[in-house]
């Protein structure tokens, strides 16, 4: 069966490195982690299935529908908090806390509203999986795969070739820098959330589509997301793709060593030995503190 | 009667979380996901302790403070050195993994089935079943742990812990030795937690897993926060106040469906508002911000 | 701001105090019964069946007890299945509203409760907890479901006897019923002469559980036994149909839900499980089709075990309090002798360990639906 574990890690991947970048989008600009981020993921997925469910939209509706409210979202929470806790002093922390308080009260009205069971968006007769090399992949599944690169793809287009992108890097290197030579730093802050936020909710919409949702779904994948983002290097396109093929690598492969009951200790055993011996720098931001 | 003196049981509890944890939020600068993680720490050593060998409880809670303390070096060790935001990551990493093992070490701590009957404190031979002596031994023993972080923070060593909050750079250029001050702090706010712990077991008699998660470390946070950090009063108000809410919930008859949700949705939107509107907390002076 | 402090804690002081004693002035003629169960949290769905068949019992309660005045209420609490909110509700509802009686679900949240249960006298019925371990929770704790091992007896001895299986996979949430289920399959199994192949477990409420199932797959066993809540299950089996991996599955009580078709569609046929639910029998005795043409009138939906068993609990209590002194002592020597009562659940009769037999059927699903299994 090892093709299916190469799929299956291939679609794990995807996944992970797709909610990674939407996060790091978000990081690399507003320098904090936003953990709200993952009621962001999880409530795009509920705004679809509520179009499609219970208002009857068709499915592409929906899913447009899903992504607009989740980029929406993004620009709500940056405008309506932490902008105004930027502006008062806040540190890295405090915007830290008051993300997780955010997530507390979103999350948990999502469990409110629908409940805590499994709600299904997908059409239980669609899913018919493909054989493909002794292994089986669903349209979804196939989806995600070919999806991701090609997002990550424009992501780097994106970043290389357009004026926004050009923006975003220098925001990204050096804001007080950026700022000295004329770049609205809040306004770019405000486009990053909204970016993050809507490739947010395409992951979320496709991750629902492949193994349906619970309101805890988003924060579940986006603690993954984060150990990517992390090892991979925050501002590195091509560190986040590695970092994801590996940590999904290490949790499918490593079944065959480990129980499943300890893939969450490997992936958060895996982040720590990296903060512990290659923290000065990977592709990306400074981890240590300066020190005399 | 009897319900009154279990919520200032558990408010006792929950304070000498709150006070140990503040030794690092309030007075250090420094936010650890991780503090669930000793509290699990002292719990489990001391019940398994206690379960499996006899020992005595105050044995015991000793012996869940050294534990949880010598633990924590796992983690002070490499995420001391990190940047203010990576140790909030390499902390909760270490809860996670902690959970993990709470869970599935099930040889050592019987997993997720826990572990029941644990017996009640005991003094010297005499144990300790009424809940008003419970609630006594529960408020002696919040009432030491204030006293010694307060004790810290207004001492020298104390001092150092507030340079190193307002600009550890600053600190070290004075000579100061920083990251041995933040492991000796972390050390003795995981030993503290793991005491709470031991106290925890013995009372409740029944421990498993998913009373030493993530959520849990954010809830001492919230308590931390908005009572208001590095204040004298704040964690005590802030853990009155947490624990208070569900209790208040469950009186004002706001049950069914919606409560536990709702409870969650308060912590976090407490959470927020006192960020935005009063970040130093309720009891925190003007000025000062975590 | 002292007085800020200050005026917080004496408001939230008096209030609670205030509250109590307007609690304790209540009528007498009320019964109160405490419900203890997950109402939120990843076992939410749980927490709904009981809270249904709860209400059914007391709507019907309370109209037959309407001339004489008597009214039965019941408290809900939530825990969330954790043990330690489960010992608080318990504390509350016997300290502050006083209730005669408390229903409780949940193996780690029974077995906080047990000790508490014993000191206070109030008994506590357990609709749902399968834990073999609560059997020695103490007299005050009544068990109104066949604990695991008997489960797990009944679908051993089919799989091996009739259905000539020898090896078996178990696939288990990492929690407590997960683990302790899988322990009781493993000790029937082994008993019989078979053998398990192999274990795998899955984090409760997970997103994606393909590299569990291709581990299955390796195993190459017989059959599958699966433990695991409704939302899971239904999600398991999905998956496992999307990878093409088939085998016969075999499962438990709770997988007798309507929400697991809902989640898994036709993924789910096939299936085998222990149950305790009567409701399908042709045959089915007055009290059942009673219960459930009620639920399906008030719910618009058909009910599973827990409804029933909390239904059956609720009445339970009713009659030993009407039948007894009324005293918490005096509800638990009833309860303890109940012998051949006809409940929604089936009929009921408590061991010295306080806990029902329930006759064991084997079902399975045919097209979406929960039927017998047989021709």
């Amino acid at each position: 069966m090892s093709t299916q574990t190469l799929l299956n890690t291939l679609i794990a991947a995807s996944e992970y490195a797709l909610v990674g970048l939407s996060f790091a989008i978000i990081y690399v600009v507003a320098r904090f982690f936003h953990f709200t981020h993952g009621a962001v993921l999880s409530s795009a997925a509920y705004v679809a299935y509520t179009a499609k469910a219970q208002l009857r939209l068709p499915l592409g509706l929906s899913i447009v529908l899903a992504i607009s409210v989740a980029g929406l979202l993004g620009l709500v929470l940056e405008l309506g908090v932490y902008r105004k806790l930027r502006r008062r002093g806040a540190t890295k922390l405090t915007l830290l806390v008051a993300s997780m308080g955010l997530y507390l009260v979103l999350q948990n009205a999502i469990s409110l509203v629908f409940g805590d069971s499994v709600r299904v968006l997908r059409d239980l007769s669609h899913d018919k999986s493909i054989v493909f090399y002794g292994g089986r992949i669903t349209n979804i599944q196939l989806w995600i795969i070919l999806t991701t690169p090609m997002i990550f793809t424009l992501a780097w287009a994106t970043l290389k070739f357009t004026r926004l992108g050009k923006i975003l890097r220098a925001v990204a290197n050096d804001s007080e820098l950026a700022n000295v030579v004329g770049i609205d730093v809040e306004k770019v802050t405000l486009i990053a959330f909204g970016v993050g936020s809507t490739l947010a909710g395409l992951a979320a919409v496709m991750i629902s589509l492949n193994v349906d949702m619970t309101p805890t779904m988003g924060m579940n994948v986006l603690m993954m997301a984060i150990v990517v983002v992390i090892i991979g290097g925050v501002k590195s396109l091509r560190g986040i793709a590695v970092a994801a093929m590996l940590l999904a690598a290490v949790r499918h492969f490593g079944l065959i060593w480990i129980g499943a009951e300890w893939q969450d200790t490997t992936a958060f055993l895996l982040l720590s030995a990296f903060l512990l011996w290659r923290p000065q720098r990977l592709f990306g931001l400074p981890l240590r503190r300066a020190s005399v | 009667m009897a319900y009154l003196e279990h919520i200032l049981i558990l408010i006792s509890i929950y304070t000498i979380l709150a006070i140990s944890l503040d030794l690092l939020v309030g007075h250090t600068g420094l936010l650890p996901i991780s503090h669930a993680a000793f509290y699990g720490i002292g719990s489990y050593t001391s019940a398994l302790l206690a379960i499996r060998l006899g020992v005595p409880f105050i044995l015991g809670l000793l012996a869940g403070m050294c534990i949880a303390g010598l633990l924590s070096l796992l983690v002070s060790l490499h995420a001391l050195r990190l940047r203010e935001d990576y140790l909030a990551i390499a902390t909760f990493s270490f809860q996670v993994i902690a959970f993990s093992l709470f869970n599935n070490w099930t040889r050592l701590t019987k997993g997720p089935l826990g572990i029941m009957g644990i017996p009640k404190p005991d003094i010297f031979g005499a144990t300790i079943n009424s809940s008003h002596l419970l609630l006594a031994l529960s408020i002696t023993l919040a009432g030491f742990s204030y006293a010694v972080i307060t004790a810290i923070a207004s001492s020298p060593f104390g001092r150092v812990l507030h340079a190193i909050r307002e600009d550890e750079l600053f600190a070290q250029s004075l000579g100061k030795n920083t990251f041995k001050y933040k492991l000796t702090a972390f050390t003795v706010s995981a030993a503290l937690a793991g005491a709470a712990g031991s106290l925890y077991a013995h009372y409740v008699t029944y421990i498993d897993p998913t009373s030493y998660t993530v959520p849990e470390s954010i809830l001492v946070i919230s308590m931390v926060i908005i009572g208001g950090a590095g204040s004298r009063w704040g964690p005590l108000v802030g853990a009155v106040t947490l624990v208070s809410i569900p209790e208040g919930l469950r009186l004002v008859g706001l049950q069914g469906p919606a409560a536990a949700n709702l409870r969650q949705m308060i912590y976090g939107a407490l959470l927020v508002v006192t960020i935005m509107i009063r970040p130093h907390g309720l009891m925190g002076k003007r000025g000062f911000r975590p | 701001m002292k007085l800020l402090k200050v005026t917080t804690i004496t408001f939230l002081t008096t209030s609670a105090l205030l509250l109590m004693g307007l609690n304790a002035c209540r009528k007498s003629a009320e019964t109160r019964i405490g419900i203890i169960v997950p109402l939120t949290g990843g076992s939410a769905d749980f927490g709904k069946w009981a809270h249904n068949g709860a209400e059914l019992a007391l709507a019907e309660l309370n109209r037959q007890n309407a001339a004489s005045g008597k009214r039965f209420i019941g408290l809900y609490e939530d825990t969330q299945m954790e043990p330690k909110l489960g010992l608080s509700a318990f504390k509350k509802l016997v300290s502050v509203d006083e209730v005669t009686a408390v229903i409780t679900s949940g193996s780690g949240v029974v077995l906080a409760i047990a000790p508490e249960a014993e000191s206070t006298h109030t008994v506590q019925i357990n609709y749902s907890a399968v834990n073999p371990e609560i059997r020695k929770a103490g007299q005050y704790t009544f068990t109104l479901v066949n604990d695991a091992d008997v489960e797990a007896e009944e679908i051993t001895r089919f799989a091996y006897q009739t259905l000539g299986i020898r090896e078996i996979a178990v696939i288990y949430a990492n929690a407590s019923y997960g683990v302790g289920t899988r322990d009781a399959i493993a000790r029937s199994f082994s008993r019989l002469g078979g053998k398990i192949v192999g274990t795998v477990a899955f984090p409760e409420d997970f997103t994606d559980v393909r590299a569990q199932i291709l581990q299955l797959a390796e195993m190459k066993a017989q059959a599958v036994y699966m433990v695991a809540t409704i939302n899971d299950s239904g999600r398991l089996l999905t998956q496992a149909d999307e990878l093409g991996f088939k085998t016969q599955w075999l499962s438990y009580s709770p997988f007798e839900s309507p929400e697991v078709i809902r989640i898994a569609g036709a993924a789910a046929d096939g299936v085998i499980f222990t149950s305790s639910n009567s409701f399908d029998l042709t045959n089915a005795d007055a009290k059942t089709k009673q219960f459930l043409d009620a639920y399906v009138a008030k719910y618009g939906e058909r009910p599973n075990l827990y409804a029933a068993t909390a239904y059956d609990a609720v009445f339970l209590l009713a009659h030993a309090q009407a039948s007894s002194d009324g005293t918490r002592e005096g509800i638990q020597r009833f309860l303890a002798s109940v012998s051949g009562y006809q409940g929604a659940s089936g009929v009921i009769s408590f061991d010295e360990d306080g806990c029902a037999h329930k006759p064991v059927f084997i079902k399975t699903v045919r097209d979406g639906r929960f039927v017998m299994y047989g021709p």
